[in-house]
């Protein structure tokens, strides 16, 4: 922490009714390492031009990357500001790249050499003495979980992890994955907690960063609308998607060894399903959220019958929008005869009065015919209908869609009389789109990410706890799955067949996202 | 798309624009507020600017803007424009220009143009302090005034103060909303309390009286306006109480309307972007919050506590 000022006083000019002046983070500093690579170019360097353009970084703030590059500074100031530039979602202003560019320090270096390492902290030293940044710093590892050991001993040996020393915070951000199961995550907590203490490390799921999923405990929690039926009484079924266009791209390495439940079931779909089904928190701080979903999370059941009720899949070469693309196997550096799954679908109970008998069916794949991610609720049949059978042929279950991306917003689907004389019943849909609604500038998920860090909000972040539980439930799963062939899909469809017939052994069927 | 009408109605308005968005493919509706722009006659504002800021500023807040230009000459006619997606995105927007004996009953012609039961937000191009507008502000759950346009600044400030309800708001105001954002930040950093506090401006800028209100009513602290070559703001100097030391001096300085240096005593210099923003985002900032500014309302209500602007000495 700072140091006790005896003088200091509250500051009368922050005001709670004030909602023009944004909160600031304190003076501090940005440590990247890994600072070349795709997500720090794409994402993360974009994100802090934007903060900065939005007046939202302190007066003080430095940025130092590190990367194996042997780059100048000249050299990575050039491929930072046209990486900014690029990716900015906000209007491009000179002096705004300007100022953030003089304040930031490139330093080449390998991650196990131990003189690179001094450098990075003696460069962290300087840049915050000459742009007058306390101790506060947070340290963002983009870098393949493979070295975060070496990184993590390294800032350990340096002292900058250290609260006490540096005479301020010292945070961590972390990327997924969080480990490949439970014991390895484990593992992996008790390094960074070591390290830094737990309050300190904030994992970073990017989804939790979009305004729709943000908007889901709007629309649960601020209507009064949803949360009567949002139950078993009048739920039938969630589906829960994340479906993807692409293949593997270059990502066969990691890929392969995880598969498609470890990459994203384990942490987007599963936080998505907590926030869904979460009770209300009593207040909106980042404790009380954490709890209820934790409670979710600790509360999943995987159905008896595996063989049934979980599915995976690998694509095969087809044809998909106009074009031929390769299968699985084809993709480069994907060893002869993989068996890791690229399509994963199963079915999860929550054990709990809330939703007890309500399936949550989740998927996510890869080669799918369109980039979607949504989560469905899917409510009960009227009890009655006074129609004559042939009247509501037609008529499906009433829906509330969550579209999380791309075209974030909302969708209501229910039955409307059909203009005519007679009386026929037909579904019609209801949209609510965010981006009309609102400004077309929202902001990018990593922005609103990194200024959670900067301030010390672990809101949007899941806790240790939270992604141990996700193991906990997944790793039965994958025991179940090792040593089995997954079922082949034509790449550009909806998944395996295998799939299909899951949902109709309960008398159900995918939603068409 | 654009429809054009003459000598037309409002309920002919409506019908095209119902046309219109058929046309367009538009069948949801999503708008979230309807924008009421009244054009001050003899103001400085031009038609197309005030549609160009307007529309400009609902592509961040999509909405149903509604231009109101007087012409108080001639003989009592509606002619009006109604435009639908392109440039609008999401959006729409009428342009109604009311002739003669007309002008002065704008809102029988607004009325049954407003998005149904969606809040208004009303935005008059003329000196703050003129009767013209008043009817339509009381459709509205939020009226934008500007001070920059008074001929007196400083009195429709005062004027302001006095007929003030909530949901008023002034394009001063906004103006000093990054100026704010960054005094908080350094008071957030300051050792002890303000003991003292100077802001340099071009002559007569409501901004900075406003700041001044804003800073003195928080602070307690006697706030000195003093003249200086502009744009707007060009300085503003904090001196603060400090154990070890006595006392420190932190000044935001910006000459150039874009940039701004802080300058503490004992720290580095630092740069921070500070920027004169255009209309379009001031009213996009506007359009952001339709609650009651509270801590508008108290500065407003403290301006008179601050002392006219004395030359640089």
């Amino acid at each position: 922490m700072t140091q006790p000022n005896p003088l200091a006083v509250v500051n009368p000019l922050r005001d709670p009714r004030d909602r023009r002046i944004p909160r600031l983070p304190e003076p501090c500093a940005l440590v990247v390492f890994g600072v070349t690579g795709d997500l720090a170019r794409k994402k993360l360097l974009p994100a802090v031009y934007d903060l900065g353009n939005r007046g939202l970084l302190p007066p003080g703030f430095v940025l130092v990357g590190f990367a194996r590059r042997d780059w100048d500074h000249g050299d990575f100031e050039q491929v930072a500001r046209e990486a900014a530039q690029k990716g900015a979602r906000t209007v491009w202003r000179d002096k705004v790249w300007e100022r953030i560019a003089d304040s930031i320090r490139f330093v080449p270096g390998s991650f196990d050499d131990d003189a690179a390492f001094d450098t990075v902290a003696g460069s962290l030293v300087e840049m915050c003495q000459k742009h007058g940044v306390g101790g506060n710093a947070a340290f963002y590892l983009s870098i393949p979980p493979p070295m975060f050991p070496t990184v993590l001993k390294q800032m350990e040996r340096t002292g900058m992890a250290d609260n006490d020393k540096s005479g301020g915070w010292r945070r961590v951000v972390v990327e997924k994955p969080f480990g490949h199961d439970l014991q390895s995550a484990r593992e992996l907590n008790a390094l960074v907690d070591d390290v830094f203490t737990p309050q300190d490390v904030f994992r970073i799921d990017h989804y939790l960063g979009k305004e729709t999923v943000q908007n889901l405990l709007a629309l649960r929690f601020a209507n009064a609308l949803w949360e009567p039926i949002w139950n078993s009484n009048h739920v039938d079924s969630v589906q829960i998607t994340m479906a993807e266009d692409v293949g593997i791209g270059s990502r066969a390495g990691f890929y392969d060894d995880a598969g498609a439940a470890r990459d994203v079931l384990q942490n987007h779909l599963l936080q998505l399903l907590a926030l869904t089904a979460m009770e209300e928190p009593f207040d909106f701080s980042p404790g009380a959220i954490q709890t209820e979903k934790r409670k979710v999370l600790d509360a999943l059941r995987l159905p008896d019958d595996l063989d049934s009720y979980a599915v995976r899949g690998q694509y095969r070469r087809a044809w998909q929008g106009g074009a031929e693309v390769p299968g699985y196997l084809e993709e480069e550096n994907v060893p002869a005869g993989s068996t890791t799954e690229t399509y994963a679908a199963v079915r999860l109970g929550i054990d709990n009065r809330r939703w007890a008998g309500v399936p949550f069916y989740l998927r996510t794949g890869k080669r799918l015919p369109r980039r979607v991610s949504e989560i469905a609720i899917i409510f009960k049949k009227a009890p009655h209908l006074p129609f004559a059978v042939t009247d509501t042929d037609e008529l499906g279950h009433n829906q509330l869609v969550v579209r999380v991306q791309p075209d974030e917003g909302i969708t209501l689907r229910f039955g409307s009389k059909v203009p005519a004389t007679q009386m026929e019943v037909r579904d019609v849909s209801m949209d609510f789109s965010y981006s009309d609604a609102f400004t077309d500038s929202s902001p990018e998920a990593y922005e609103r990410l990194i200024l959670d860090v900067l301030l010390g909000d672990s809101t949007l972040f899941p806790r240790t706890e939270e992604v141990e539980a996700s193991w906990r439930m997944l790793d039965p799963l994958e025991a179940h799955w090792k040593g089995t062939q997954p079922e082949l899909y034509d790449a550009g469809t909806w998944g395996p067949p295998g799939a299909d017939r899951m949902l109709e052994r309960d008398g159900r069927s995918w939603r068409r996202p | 798309m654009t429809t054009k009408l003459e000598k037309t109605s409002s309920n002919a308005i409506m019908a095209a624009l119902q046309a219109e968005r058929r046309k367009a493919g538009a069948v949801t509706f999503g708008l979230v507020l309807t924008f009421v722009v009244v054009i001050d006659p003899d103001g400085e504002v031009s038609v197309d600017r005030a549609v160009a800021a307007a529309t400009a500023a609902s592509l961040a807040h999509p909405c149903r803007v509604i231009v109101v230009a007087p012409h108080p000459e001639g003989e009592a006619q509606v002619d009006a424009e109604v435009s639908v997606g392109g440039d609008l995105g999401p959006g729409e927007s009428i342009v109604i220009h009311l002739h003669g004996p007309l002008h002065e009953h704008a809102e029988t012609v607004v009325l049954p143009l407003l998005a149904p039961d969606t809040p208004v937000v009303t935005w008059w191009t003329g000196d703050p302090a003129g009767p013209a507008g008043r009817q339509i502000a009381t459709l509205a759950s939020r009226r934008i005034t500007d001070t920059y346009l008074a001929k007196d600044p400083r009195d429709a400030l005062t004027r302001l103060a006095a007929t003030y309800e909530p949901g008023d708001t002034d394009l001063a105001w906004t103006r000093d909303s990054l100026w704010r954002s960054m005094i908080a930040a350094v008071f957030d950093a300051l050792p002890g309390p303000a003991t003292g506090v100077r802001i340099t401006t071009e002559h007569g800028n409501p901004s900075a009286a406003l700041l001044a209100a804003w800073l003195q009513s928080r602070t307690g602290v006697s706030v000195e306006l003093v003249d200086g070559p502009g744009p707007a703001i060009t300085a503003l100097e904090i001196v603060a109480a400090d154990g070890a030391s006595g006392s420190i001096t932190a000044r935001l300085s910006r000459p150039d309307g874009e940039t701004a240096t802080l300058t503490r005593t004992g720290q580095p210099d630092r740069t921070l972007p500070l920027p004169i923003r255009p209309l379009e985002e001031l009213l996009a900032e506007e359009l952001q919050r339709l609650d009651a500014d509270a801590v508008y309302a108290e500065s407003l209500a403290a301006v008179g506590g601050v002392g006219p602007g004395t030359p640089a000495s």
